[in-house]
């Protein structure tokens, strides 16, 4: 008798919508790339450096981690190209190399690896990245000492910080519109405010980041600022100048919808991002830091599992609820 | 199966399709296997033994307040190693070998019923055949059962690809039409409601005038058996035993149909009407078969080839039991047969979750899929179950929309099994510490569950 065939079993469902984790990351990574393109425009070969050293660390690191653990390589998911090209973005074009290599080092096997990689991290990577450098050398992440020698269209220091040092009158030297191109002193790409807004519109569109998140951490700074600004117009900088500069934006579509630490619920997704929004203005205002992005978005991360508590119940059983 | 997504806005939509074909009458395999075990995981007693004779249609297997299983053909038993049922776990089974002569059985002859309690009506469903949800409760759950508010009839299928209730309300429309009066002899007080695709409501209205219709949309989701009672019962709440206490009985139309034969014409059922799909069926077809048809003769009547790595699944590509054995058989509960060739057949990955919610977005009973899948990956049951892991329907979406591609339904299924196991270990005389009892059988038939008193 014919021997029957091999069957291959595994468990349902046996089709798939067809979306992969490395799927998304792609995604990412094209809707980044206007903006870090923006970035190098404005910074030439210096930004073009910052951007390359980051991105080839990361990936590099990625893999020789993977090797070193034993462990199949997490390269092929993307996650380590596109956290890699963010950290790029945040650094200034006249980041030293050994800061670019500390950062992708701190990226990959502290804040990534050390939590168990992709999926296991509380915090977002890149952001906790930044903030390790920042604090650790505030002198080389100054842009307005650093980037000095650069000759670009972008004003020497970044808008917020002007605004603090300078007074009201400092915001003239910062028309909307060039700050919405990106004319700023920040990261290379940090500022590219309005191609990052195109990338993020995208991935939202194309499903591959929560609406939520991005729509309420925007809204609720605009309305936080916009309160502070109206009480006292002198002393805080009207909303417009704080949406469109710094790492708002970059941080309200790409770092904060990061899926590892950010509520998956519609309504903790709302009140993650709005709590966001408002952390990030009142850093900035009353902090000493004049982008305070960083630290809004790391603290909600840690609180991200109990926001995201908030959900509607189970249908159907009762639950005990606790 | 046709899933759209609209950019990502909104959840890919799954809709049901409407197959049309002629029905054919596949001729009787020359072998047909039984496990012995009811769907709800009471195990059957045999009745007959190697080298008895018996007819078609004569009991040969039966459990106390189940309904006895009946010989698909007439022939010899045989000697029989143990079986398996659809999702893979070992029984007892019956194998008997067709005769020259494909008697039928002496039409058994059912009293009439005096339907003075509602128990008769459940008593009677039970011994004419019935068995997804009318089974009588499970030893210890000792909550009174009210009167039966209702008969709800699932003329729905369960998978996009499968036509075979839905083909009761088309071209076997007198078969459950025979079955509808029979019921409607039987129910007593209970109402009787039909539930039919909207896309067959016509039909439905045309054919069976005086029937309570209700309706459910094109979706998948909408054709699951246990959110369309739900919504019939207006409890919003899907266990069994809910279900049950809600007075609601349910069965398929094709037991329905079943019944109809058996009161009419003292024919127990011994077929299922079976779809089958396959890459070399233009699409997928509904046949007629003997209960305990192996897979192989199912096949081989319809000329389809399986290759090496090629997978055979009772059920469809959603929620469907891959089978290892080609000589798998039939059963009652086998809507479908799909053969997926090796190159589709989707395989699942042990990854870590990523939380990028989809899980969380489409579930239907709105479980926290990405929490729970990780407690049943690290085998913590308690929590899973504070989530309310015991209300999955088993819709298999989560693990069709997860980018990580993980085993969300597996998991799901784990964390519900393994919570009971611990509940059947611990003494019921102690709540248990945390959770809330389950309900005792919102699992999956299948398995016995065990009593839980609170
Ligand atoms: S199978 Fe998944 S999506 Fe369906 S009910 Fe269960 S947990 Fe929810
Ligand atoms: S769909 Fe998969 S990766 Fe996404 S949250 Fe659910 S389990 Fe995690």
């Amino acid at each position: 008798m014919k021997r029957s065939p091999l069957l291959s079993v595994a468990m349902p469902p046996h089709t798939h919508f067809g979306i992969s984790v490395a799927e998304i990351h792609l995604n990412q990574l094209l809707a980044l790339i206007p903006a870090a393109a923006g970035g190098v425009l404005l910074w030439g070969l210096p930004g073009l450096r910052t951007l390359l050293l980051a991105v080839g660390t990361t990936v590099v690191l990625e893999w020789l981690t993977g090797r070193m653990m034993k462990r199949e390589t997490s390269v092929l998911d993307g996650s380590a190209l596109v956290q890699g090209l963010m950290l790029g973005m945040l650094l200034h074009a006249a980041a030293p190399w050994w800061l670019v290599l500390i950062g992708a080092l701190l990226l990959v096997v502290l804040a990534k690896q050390f939590f168990g990689g992709q999926g296991g991290y509380l915090l977002q990577p890149v952001l906790l990245t930044y903030a390790i450098l920042l604090i650790s050398w505030p002198g080389q992440l100054n842009t307005a000492w650093r980037l000095g020698g650069l000759a670009t269209a972008a004003q020497p220091i970044e808008p917020l910080l002007a605004w603090q040092s300078f007074g009201p009158g400092a915001a003239d030297a910062y028309p909307l519109g060039n700050l919405l191109l990106g004319l700023q002193t920040g990261g290379v790409a940090s500022g590219m405010i309005g191609l990052l807004a195109l990338g993020g519109i995208y991935l939202i569109i194309r499903g591959f980041i929560a609406w939520r998140i991005p729509l309420a951490f925007l809204g609720m700074a605009f309305v936080a600022a916009l309160a502070l600004h109206l009480g006292d117009a002198t002393t805080y900088a009207p909303p417009g100048l704080h949406l469109f500069s710094g790492m708002l934006v970059f941080a309200a579509f790409f770092m904060a919808t990061d899926f590892s630490c950010a509520p998956v619920n519609p309504w903790a997704q709302v009140i993650f991002g709005a709590s966001c929004g408002l952390l990030a203005i009142l850093i900035r205002t009353f902090g000493s830091y004049p982008d305070g992005t960083v630290f809004a978005v790391l603290l909600m991360n840690l609180v991200q599992p109990l926001i995201d508590r908030v959900h509607p119940p189970v249908i159907g059983v009762e639950v005990a609820s606790r | 199966m046709k899933a759209e997504r609209f950019f990502g806005l909104r959840n890919p939509r799954i809709e049901m399709n409407d197959w049309q074909g002629e029905i054919c009458t596949l001729p009787p395999p020359a072998k047909v296997r039984l496990p012995l075990i009811h769907p709800d995981g009471t195990e059957l007693e045999p009745l007959v033994a190697p080298g008895d004779r018996v007819v078609r249609g004569q009991p040969v297997a039966t459990a106390p307040d189940h309904a006895p299983l009946h010989a698909p053909i007439a022939g010899e038993v045989l000697e029989s190693g143990p079986l398996y049922t659809p999702a893979g776990e070992q029984t007892r089974g019956l194998e008997l070998s067709m005769a020259e002569e494909d008697l039928w059985a002496r039409p058994h002859t059912l009293a009439e019923p005096d339907l003075a309690t509602p128990d008769d009506v459940r008593a009677l469903l039970v011994e004419l055949g019935a068995w997804t949800w009318a089974t009588p409760p499970a030893p210890g759950d000792e909550a009174p059962l009210p009167a039966v508010d209702a008969v709800a009839v699932l003329a729905i299928d369960q998978e996009p690809e499968i036509a075979v209730q839905r083909r009761f309300l088309m071209e076997l429309r007198a078969e459950l039409s025979r079955g509808l009066s029979a019921l409607a002899r039987v129910a007593g007080n209970a109402r009787l409601v039909l539930v039919v695709p909207e896309s067959l409501q016509d039909e439905a209205r045309g054919a069976f005038p005086d029937v309570e219709l209700f309706q459910v949309g094109s979706d998948y989701l909408d054709n699951d058996w246990r959110l369309a009672l739900a919504r019939i019962a207006g409890t919003g709440n899907l266990t069994r035993a809910a279900a049950r206490q809600a007075g609601l009985l349910a069965i398929t139309a094709e037991e329905a149909a079943c019944l109809g034969l058996s009161l009419e014409e003292g024919q127990p059922g011994t077929e299922k009407l079976v779809t089958v799909s396959a890459r070399s069926l233009p699409q997928p077809v509904t046949v007629r078969t003997r209960m305990g048809t192996p897979v192989n003769h199912l096949l081989a009547q319809l000329d389809i080839a399986v290759e090496e790595g090629d997978r055979v699944v009772f059920g469809g590509r959603l929620r469907g039991e891959a089978q290892f054995d080609l000589d798998a058989p039939v059963t009652r509960e086998t809507d479908g047969l799909t053969v997926i060739p090796a190159a589709d057949a989707y395989c699942p990955a042990e990854a870590p979750c990523i939380n990028c919610g989809r899980c969380v977005h489409i579930c239907p009973v709105r479980i926290q899929v990405n929490l729970v899948s990780r407690y049943a990956e690290f085998a913590l049951v308690e929590e899973a179950f504070q989530q309310g892991a015991h209300a999955c329907i088993e819709c298999g979406l989560c693990g069709y929309v997860c980018p990580a591609h993980r085993p969300l339904l597996q998991y799901m299924r784990f964390a519900v099994r393994r919570y009971h196991e611990a509940l059947a270990a611990a003494p019921t005389t102690d709540e248990p510490a945390g959770p809330e009892a389950p309900e005792p059988d919102s699992e999956p038939a299948g398995e016995s569950t065990p009593a839980v008193t609170a």
